[in-house]
């Protein structure tokens, strides 16, 4: 799985996230996406509609960086969630920790509102 | 069709995503649709990780041996491996976290097995393994 971050203003960033969130490309990237989220001083709009698999350990990240934006007081919203990977979502009730709207623009008002 | 498969995984993440590639090919050679690929996969991917995580013993061998069945639109899996005794069944997951605060890694991969899974058994066989029996219906 690859990600990238991309600067929208100074306390807002747009993470994209691409490929099998599953345990061996977690335990590959972590360490790497911990680190970028560490570094921002903002809110973080997370988009996963290149995201075609994720598993318990994928969303076990999502929500550790999640926690981590929230001590700063900010925020993190999912975006473009895949039907499938949507389903696993809605298993673990991820709505009720982390936000998720269907698009960028409903992901983006969610972190204005 | 009654379509078989059976693989050894070793206990390491890499090799449990070249046998999920390989599950993959399978199933799809089999004809199934792309959502129960998909449960099947997730059930895999949490029960295999449960053990590469947990099942930790120096005296056993490092391979899980993962097998496949598609008969009249059913998935049937199977997972055994040669790790300390454990009754997935009998593990109660802490019900779900309201608040961010409140999760926490352990539990969940059972919960999303129980959740994609149409049928869940467990028994300790003869040989001193653990057995895993699924089945995933297509939709």
């Amino acid at each position: 799985m690859e990600f990238s971050f991309t600067e929208l203003s100074p306390t807002l960033h747009r993470a994209a996230l691409k490929g099998r969130a599953d345990a061996a490309s977690v335990d590959r990237m972590e360490a790497g996406f911990t680190a970028s989220i560490a570094g921002i001083d903002g809110n973080v709009a997370v988009d996963l509609g290149g995201v075609t698999f994720m598993g318990s350990l994928g969303i076990r990240m999502l929500c550790r960086e999640a926690r981590v934006l929230a001590r700063r007081g900010n925020k993190m919203v999912l975006f473009g969630v895949q039907p499938m990977v949507m389903e696993v979502f809605d298993a673990m009730a991820l709505h009720e920790l982390i936000p998720i709207a269907s698009d960028e623009p409903e992901a983006l008002a969610i972190i204005a509102g | 069709m009654d379509a078989l498969f059976t693989l050894e995984v070793a206990r390491r993440y890499d090799s449990l995503a070249d046998a999920q590639a390989r599950l993959g090919a399978f199933l799809s050679g089999a004809g199934c649709d792309a959502r129960t690929m998909f449960r099947v996969e997730v059930v895999v991917e949490e029960l295999v990780v449960n053990v590469i995580q947990h099942g930790v013993s120096a005296t056993i061998d490092n391979q899980l041996t993962l097998c496949a069945r598609v008969k009249n639109g059913q998935v049937q899996v199977a997972l055994e491996d040669g790790g300390p005794e454990f009754d997935p069944l009998q593990f109660v997951p802490r019900p779900l976290p309201r608040l961010l605060e409140e999760e926490s890694a352990g539990g969940n991969g059972l919960r999303l097995v129980r959740k994609m899974a149409d049928a869940f058994s467990y028994t300790r066989t003869e040989a001193g393994l653990n057995r895993m029996e699924l089945e995933i219906r297509s939709a």
